[in-house]
């Protein structure tokens, strides 16, 4: 732990009773079956509905039907269908209308449409539902293994690189509930995390020096120490940024962890100098998606003060989604989306990233390579976009972006 | 000695209760279903009878009707002669009848339905019976210890 560092231990279990959470999932378990009674019901009308319109479509083919007249419940006599063009249909509350083949077509198509409308409501309403029982099921499951929510109070660190991984992890779960993560994941997370951000500074630090912004890079550095409470090591506003635009993904307090992975990361980028291809794939793949989306995609400033990254890196699973996605200037939209759908992390805050309107950052973002690395098309696509908007200036980012798409 | 005897008791008493709410209540409630059903369809024997009846009386030899095609759509339908009737007599068989031929199935019918209906009432009538004892053994236990 931090030193002085004061907190609170919550085993999970004694927040929510795990036979509680079971409970609460069989009852939501309930409503799902009600619910999936009633759609099979509505399905069996809408069914009803589209054998009625073929019907009624075919009978004017002839004067008139031989048919079995019903009289009664239980009799039916010999019999014809006459002026077959002509329906009388029930409008609701004793009115009929009687109407011709087509115009009953027409009412019926319409019956037709609200009653789908309402089974995808029903449907939609299921959905829910069972996100509900999955979610009380898995938190009767964390707090049977003992989870145990750990809050910190916030300390802030002058030296970066005092902070242990340790720390770090248990910052990452000083956190909402709902971000409870096994400690070994997290502090695995960190270390990947890690070497990947080490790469994309490297990357940056190329970029800069391309684009012969170094001037203009030292001085927001500056800014973004400042801004980032003394925190010396950030190599550009990029950084900051980064930070700044990660929170959209995370309610964790990612403070501790940005600040720290960006030290230990600063030389393994260096060493990394030759793999600019790699780790701006990697970087595409994880976290540093945040990172992408900020430079290419203008949104408004939120003024969280977590940084994600940390966070948004730590999902592997992200990654996989983000490569596929980060093909198209959007990439980075879309993969942000893709972060969204990832159950532990986001709470679908994209358009909260931050890009601040600095130039720097939108042009050094790790994946961008710019012109000299052909090697992969989509993030090709993704540079030359961001290259020029750190070329051209203070345009707002965000027209900037729309002008893009 | 008490104690136990009431603890006793008071086991008994459960068992009872539990007894009759879940076995003998619903068997009552599913008796007085069935007997509904059948009474039903001995409600649309009658009124078939009284309709081919008033048939006969005003020789309608030809009928013009609504037929519902589903979902509450109607077409016009026509009978252009009633004298062959088609009354199902179960099993998802429908047998030409002359109308007075009908007639007579359909008093037939009507009596074997009400056989059926009386069968049921006795049924009821046993889980009533049923139910009613156990409560008073229930009521039986439960004023005996105060006696005591």
């Amino acid at each position: 732990m931090g030193d002085g560092v004061k907190g609170t231990v919550t085993p999970l279990g004694s927040l929510f009773s795990p036979e509680e959470a079971r409970k609460a999932a069989q009852r939501v378990e309930g409503a799902v079956v009600q619910r999936s009674s009633e759609l099979r019901r509505l399905q069996g009308f809408v069914s009803e509905n589209s054998a009625l319109i073929s019907l009624v479509r075919s009978l004017p083919d002839e004067l008139s039907h031989e048919i079995m007249v019903p009289f009664g419940g239980a009799a039916f006599f010999p019999g014809r269908l006459i002026h077959t063009n002509e329906f009388l249909v029930l409008l609701g509350d004793g009115y009929y209308a009687e109407r011709t083949a087509k115009q009953t077509m027409d009412i019926l198509h319409r019956r037709g449409k609200t009653m789908e409308a309402q089974v995808e409501a029903l449907k939609a309403t299921m959905l829910d539902l069972e996100a509900e029982a999955k979610f009380f099921n898995s938190t009767a499951e964390e707090a049977i293994e003992g989870i145990v929510e750990i809050r910190e109070e916030y300390v802030e660190e002058p030296e970066k690189n005092s902070l242990s991984s340790d720390t770090v992890s248990d910052s990452l779960h000083s956190c909402k509930t709902e971000n409870l993560q096994k400690l070994d994941e997290d502090e695995d997370e960190d270390e990947e995390y890690a070497r990947i951000m080490a790469r994309i500074e490297e990357l940056e630090r190329m970029e800069e020096l391309e684009n012969g912004n170094t001037s203009e890079d030292n001085t927001q550095e500056n800014e973004d120490t400042v801004v980032r409470d003394g925190d010396g090591g950030s190599k550009a506003g990029d950084e900051d940024e980064d930070i700044e635009a990660g929170h959209s993904f995370s309610t964790l307090d990612h403070k501790y962890e940005v600040i720290e992975p960006k030290q230990k990361l600063k030389d393994p980028l260096q060493k990394a100098s030759d793999q600019k291809v790699p780790s701006s794939f990697i970087s595409r793949q994880t976290g540093n998606i945040s990172k992408q989306e900020l430079k290419e995609e203008a949104f408004s400033n939120s003024r969280m003060q977590f940084p994600v990254e940390a966070h948004s890196f730590s999902n592997k699973e992200l990654s996989v989604g983000k490569e596929k996605t980060a093909s198209s200037p959007f990439g980075a939209q879309s993969s942000v989306s893709k972060i969204e759908d990832s159950p532990h992390e986001t709470t679908g805050q994209t358009l909260n990233i931050v890009s601040s309107g600095r130039k720097a950052f939108s042009g050094s973002i790790v994946e961008r390579d710019l012109d000299p690395q052909p090697v992969q098309s989509s993030k090709n696509t993704n540079l030359p976009q961001s290259s020029a908007q750190s070329s051209t200036k203070p345009v707002s980012r965000f027209k900037m972006q729309k002008g893009n798409r | 000695m008490d104690e136990m005897n009431m603890r006793v008791r008071q086991e008994k008493v459960q068992k009872f209760e539990e007894f009759v709410d879940r076995r003998l209540k619903p068997n009552l409630v599913d008796a007085i279903t069935l007997r509904d059903k059948v009474i039903e369809k001995q409600k649309v024997f009658s009124d078939l009878k009284r309709n081919i009846v008033s048939l006969q009386k005003n020789n309608m030899t030809s009928l013009r009707s609504m037929v519902n095609l589903g979902s509450e759509v109607y077409a016009q339908a026509e009978v252009p002669e009633t004298r062959h009737i088609f009354l199902d007599i179960g099993l998802g068989f429908h047998v030409e009848f002359t109308l007075p031929e009908a007639l007579e199935f359909i008093s037939v019918r009507e009596a074997r339905l009400a056989k059926q209906i009386e069968e049921h009432t006795h049924l009821i009538a046993n889980i009533k019976a049923q139910i009613k004892l156990v409560c008073e053994g229930i009521r039986e236990l439960l004023q005996l210890p105060p006696a005591e």
